[in-house]
């Protein structure tokens, strides 16, 4: 966690920051693809695809990078709203879970850098974006549903599946070809090289905590919407039941 | 010895993962108030020359580094590079990529602010600094808004205010159309006369010529040092380095006549010339491009009372006329925002006509679609990078056959004529990305060439490369056009133009101003004031004394007698 | 300012407070469209809000946003109706049922989210991007944050015109972006993601030694350069809007306001 504060007093990794947030608002916004039948909702943005590979290539600048490039994208597109500080939130554990999470998954990480040239890569790197989809998804759902936007199963089923899905397509060619190139421009993120060998001996645990919070917050979540005829006895049923979950994503992405 | 104030001891540098050092052994110093320019071909080591003047080599880039800078008898080595801010400031090629602020004047404050110095003081350094650059009046505007060539000017406020003892310029004119080029160079001349201490690495002799001394490089050692007299006035040397010479002074040198040093009359040469000149000899080059006119094919594009409109309604073209034919060899020059490269956006469908008509082949753009249009009319952009994205050369050039549903074994070989087309055999599995400019600049045409189009239009294809670069470039260009390609060109370099095109369309403010030959445009004063442009040395020297325009040196010892 | 900017560039009450009376204000307001779901409360919100997009002058912008505002609002006044079962049905269509105290509640959410748009839309149109990240420095973000934070709106203009340049030399060599299935259009993206990745990657190396260059961390605390010191009328519009707040929310607890005993 500590890196997320120090990499401030890089000018580097400033820099870094600044331009993931700017490729991500610039890209997101032009480039989509429209699912046919509902244009206009259904959209896949294969920016998307950027928290989870310029995290791999750039550690924690890509995770503030993704933060800051989504809040851009509501204060051009004119949709700033407290909702906002969750996409905030959201989309700063999307770029920072994968580079935490790789090489530190015991069995499931094959202790090579992302370089995508092999199915056990493949593998591991799905097993990250979805990790990172589903904290971000879960999240800004919570959140927004909260606030009385959008239900909860709606938008943490839209987030996760979308997200997800554009990093699984995009993100492993994407990776081939920018890996090797980012590093001879020592854009590299040095624990993305160190972490792949360390695999970490009990981090295994911690990233099956952080599985653990999104699972369950997914699921009870959906559940409220899904479930029994009245599950919301309470009135502010969603948000505490679901509470207990995000704190435990939060917690394991700090002491990741 | 404290008036050197600049002392560089026995500097190498070779970057991590290559061999070939940078730098060798470079050795100079440079007194208060003097200037020296750095010369030599792309990656002769001017730009890592800099970096190292300025700390940057070695504190930003890991690699093998000896030697010593010394500024003032003292060495910047183990000073951090932000700490050496007040005392060496350097301006870089990309003036993107060195503006960060919101405004003009927050811009030029950013400096001094980062040192901590009184607010009292960085408001008289930001207005004085606005004014040295000619940019007062723009304090509230945004950077991002501003012409290249203001952009530069701007940066180059940027790191005076912070009243450097040394001033480093690293190509700063390279990426500038003429007009911005000017307007900087006028900066740059107030600063030589002010005495600033100044290292200014460049390609153009034509930018050294106030400097003290001027250093050539080439593979990362100093293999002449002199003043611009001694330099320019020696083109042969140049030439060998890669630099591109003075073409009076080729000429001079062929002739066995004195050279012209800065500041010389270069008339004399002609003058010395003039009873040699037979106009009979030029009136048969005239001849042989008659007859290459006449041996043009059909109206391959015909556009025909073009307009084009801005969202805002404002007119970007107005009314264009312009037939080309197959295997003609155009060129289209004008001021930037003259609207040339719009006007070459509608050859090939990427924008549709407001009213008018452009048709490719006797078929209006109107009625095609891109994609039809794109296997007739090939279109290559100014920046190669903005379309590399393969792994290798080879899968860069077989995306557009793959794309036009090519088969894969003519894939191939389409791919195999393109790379020979473009010379770059052996090339085929390397990374694209990690050539030259001049080197991505050919894969850029090789990917259109593979898709083999009949016409090819190409949007300032020599910004940025160095004279070797775009010989090779140009040459690959007239290859193409003798094969049977019809070429469209948009650029700025005039001495390209001049040798090069067949015929050059002029662009004003959204018109044509003229239709003609570089000959006759070159002849024309009043045109070239209009149009913003500058006739090469030769053409407009020959156009004075001899009273027929000459294109180039080449041309010109085609039409002397023998002694 | 960017071509991208909100701002509206007109003098008016609005865009002459002090960029951190704004930001207090629009948050007040925020927290008064949160104190309560029920429609009649968020519509007197609301009306508030119109005479503030009209003072702003940032109708233009509104009508730019009308399609989104109008969608957030029945999307989300058809889910919340859809997905609560609260009160007396009141409508029954097939498998869906609508209850009254629901379908109040979705309204009431349909409102609250359009007023916030609307109140981050007043506050985009009357602040400078520079004026909000001042805001921002102001209330305690450090400044190599901050300056990222401006460094990206800087680039996003640029890399737009890149993304756009890309998009067009890829389609002259024969890119369609929208040919085949879903999957494969997605996939069609690649040749336009790589160069502007790599632009961005490139640019990281020359930002960094010019940012270097000119002195970037050198001292920890630069000189601030514009120094703008709020006046009485940006204390009041301050301290109306804590109290605005603070009495919605005491309303809210209260009783009052509210549809169904959720946020």
């Amino acid at each position: 966690m500590k890196d997320v504060i120090f990499m401030w007093r890089d000018t580097r990794m400033v820099v870094l920051a600044a331009l993931t947030a700017a490729t991500y608002a610039a890209v997101l916004i032009p480039f989509k693809v429209v699912l046919p039948f509902i244009p206009g909702f259904t959209e896949f943005r294969p920016g998307s695809v950027i928290p989870v590979i310029f995290s791999l290539m750039f550690g924690p600048a890509a995770a503030w990078g993704s933060a800051l490039g989504n809040l851009i994208g509501d204060v051009y597109g004119g949709t700033l709203t407290p909702a906002s500080s969750f996409g905030f939130v959201g989309n700063f554990l999307y770029g920072y879970i994968p580079y935490k999470v790789w090489g530190r998954m015991g069995f499931l990480s094959c202790g090579t850098e992302p370089t995508i040239r092999s199915g056990r890569q493949i593998v591991e790197y799905l097993v990250t974006a979805a990790l990172a989809a589903g904290a971000c998804a879960t999240v800004i759902a919570w959140g927004v549903d909260m606030m009385g936007f959008v239900p909860f199963n709606i938008l943490s089923n839209f987030i996760l599946v979308t997200n997800f899905a554009v990093s699984a397509i995009l993100g492993p060619p994407l990776l081939a070809a920018l890996y090797p190139r980012a590093k001879k421009w020592r854009l590299v993120h040095r624990l993305a090289t160190s972490q792949a060998e360390r695999r970490g001996r009990h981090a295994w645990v911690i990233v099956l905590l952080l599985f653990v919070g999104i699972a369950s917050g997914h699921f009870i979540g959906n559940a409220f919407y899904f479930g029994a005829e009245k599950v919301d006895p309470g009135g502010m049923g969603l948000a505490v039941a679901v509470a207990p979950s995000i704190v435990l994503i939060l917690l394991c992405a700090a002491l990741l | 010895m404290a008036h050197i104030h600049l002392q560089v001891r026995d500097l190498r540098f070779t970057y991590g993962e290559t061999h070939r050092p940078a730098l060798d052994a470079v050795e100079f110093s440079v007194q208060k108030g003097q200037s020296v320019s750095i010369m030599g071909r792309s990656g002769a080591g001017k730009s890592s020359l800099c970096l190292s003047l300025r700390g940057l080599i070695p504190e930003s880039y890991p690699g093998d580094f000896a030697g010593e800078v010394l500024l003032d008898g003292k060495s910047i080595l183990h000073r951090r590079v932000r700490d050496l801010a007040g005392d060496i400031g350097i301006v870089f090629q990309d003036f993107e990529s060195q503006l960060f602020c919101t405004t003009v004047e927050l811009e030029v404050a950013f400096t001094p602010q980062n040192l901590g110095l009184p607010r009292d003081e960085i408001q008289k350094r930001v207005s004085r600094c606005l004014e040295l650059v000619g940019l007062r009046g723009f304090e509230k505007r945004d950077p991002a808004t501003l012409s290249g060539g203001e952009k530069q000017r701007l940066a180059l406020a940027a790191v005076l205010s912070a009243e450097p003892r040394l001033l480093i310029l690293d190509g700063v004119t390279s990426d500038l159309d003429p007009a911005g080029k000017s307007e900087l160079l006028r900066v740059i001349g107030d600063l030589y006369a002010g005495r600033q201490t100044m290292i200014a690495a460049t390609h153009a002799y034509e930018e050294t010529q106030l400097a003290d001394a001027i250093l050539v490089l080439d593979e990362g050692k100093i293999v002449a040092h002199g003043t611009p007299a001694e330099i320019i006035c020696r083109p042969r040397l140049m030439q060998e380095h890669g630099i591109r010479p003075r073409d009076i002074n080729l000429l001079a040198e062929k002739e066995s006549l004195p050279n012209v040093p800065p500041g010389g009359a270069p008339g004399q040469v002609l003058e010395k010339v003039r009873s040699r000149f037979n106009p009979l000899k030029l009136e048969a080059i005239l001849d042989r491009e008659r007859k290459r006119a006449e041996r043009y094919g059909q109206p391959i594009l015909e556009v025909s009372g073009l307009n084009c409109f801005a969202d805002d309604g404002r007119n970007i073209l107005s009314d264009i006329h312009l037939t080309v034919r197959e295997r003609e060899m155009l060129a289209i020059v004008g001021r930037n925002g003259a609207g040339k490269t719009t006007l070459i956006k509608h050859f090939n469908g990427l924008l549709r006509p407001s009213s008018g008509d452009v048709k490719v082949k006797d078929v209006p753009t109107k009625r095609t679609s891109l994609f039809e249009l794109c296997q007739t009319v090939g279109f290559v952009f100014q920046n190669p990078d903005h379309q590399i994205f393969s792994e290798t050369v080879r899968k860069e050039l077989s995306f557009g056959p793959k794309n036009l549903g090519v088969g894969e074994e003519e894939i191939e070989g389409r791919v195999s004529e393109a790379i020979a087309a473009v010379r770059l055999n052996g090339f085929e599995e390397e990374d694209p990305l990690m050539l030259s400019k001049g080197g991505r600049q050919k894969v850029a045409v090789a990917s259109i060439l593979a898709m083999r189009p009949e016409v090819l239009v190409l949007d300032e294809p020599t910004t940025g490369l160095d004279y070797e670069e775009t010989i090779a470039l140009m040459e690959l260009v007239r290859r193409l056009n003798e094969a049977g390609h019809t070429v469209i060109l948009v650029t700025h370099t005039m001495w390209v133009v001049a040798r090069y095109a067949h015929r050059v369309i002029v662009m004003d403010a959204g018109r044509i101003i003229a239709d003609t030959t570089p000959r006759q445009l070159f002849a024309n004063p009043s045109l070239l004031r209009t149009a913003g442009l500058t006739a090469p040395e030769i053409a407009e020297l020959s156009h004075r004394f001899l009273g027929r325009t000459v294109l180039s040196h080449t041309e010109m010892q085609d039409c002397l007698d023998p002694t | 300012m960017s071509e991208f900017s909100l701002y509206v560039n007109k003098e008016t009450v609005i865009s002459g407070l002090d960029p951190r009376a704004k930001l207090v204000a629009s948050m007040a307001l925020f927290v008064v469209a949160m104190s309560f779901n029920h429609p009649l409360y968020l519509l007197v919100l609301l009306l508030f809000e119109a005479y503030l997009v009209v003072a702003s002058r940032s109708l233009p912008n509104i009508r730019r946003i009308r399609v989104l505002l109008l969608l957030l609002f029945v999307f989300s006044a058809v889910l919340w109706s859809l997905f609560l079962k609260e009160g007396p049905l009141l409508l029954r269509l097939g498998p869906l049922r609508v209850h009254r105290d629901s379908l109040l509640y979705a309204v009431g959410m349909g409102m609250r989210l359009v007023s916030m748009v609307v109140t981050g839309m007043v506050f985009l149109s009357a602040t400078m991007i520079e004026e909000f990240v001042f805001a921002l420095r102001k209330f305690g973000l450090p400044t190599p944050m901050a300056f990222a934070f401006s460094l990206a709106f800087r680039m996003v203009s640029q890399l737009m015109k890149v993304a756009a340049t890309v998009k067009q030399a890829q389609q002259v060599r024969g890119l369609d972006v929208d040919a085949g299935g879903i999957f494969r259009r997605i996939r069609n993206h690649i040749p336009l993601l790589i160069p502007i990745f790599v632009f961005s990657m490139k640019s990281v190396d020359s930002l960094t030694r010019a940012l270097e260059a000119r002195g970037f961390g050198c001292t920890k605390k630069p000189t601030p350069y514009i120094i703008v010191l709020p006046r009485a009328g940006d204390y009041a519009v301050a301290i109306a809007s804590v109290c605005l707040a603070a009495a919605a929310v005491l309303l809210r607890l209260c009783g009052f306001g509210e549809v169904l005993s959720r946020l």
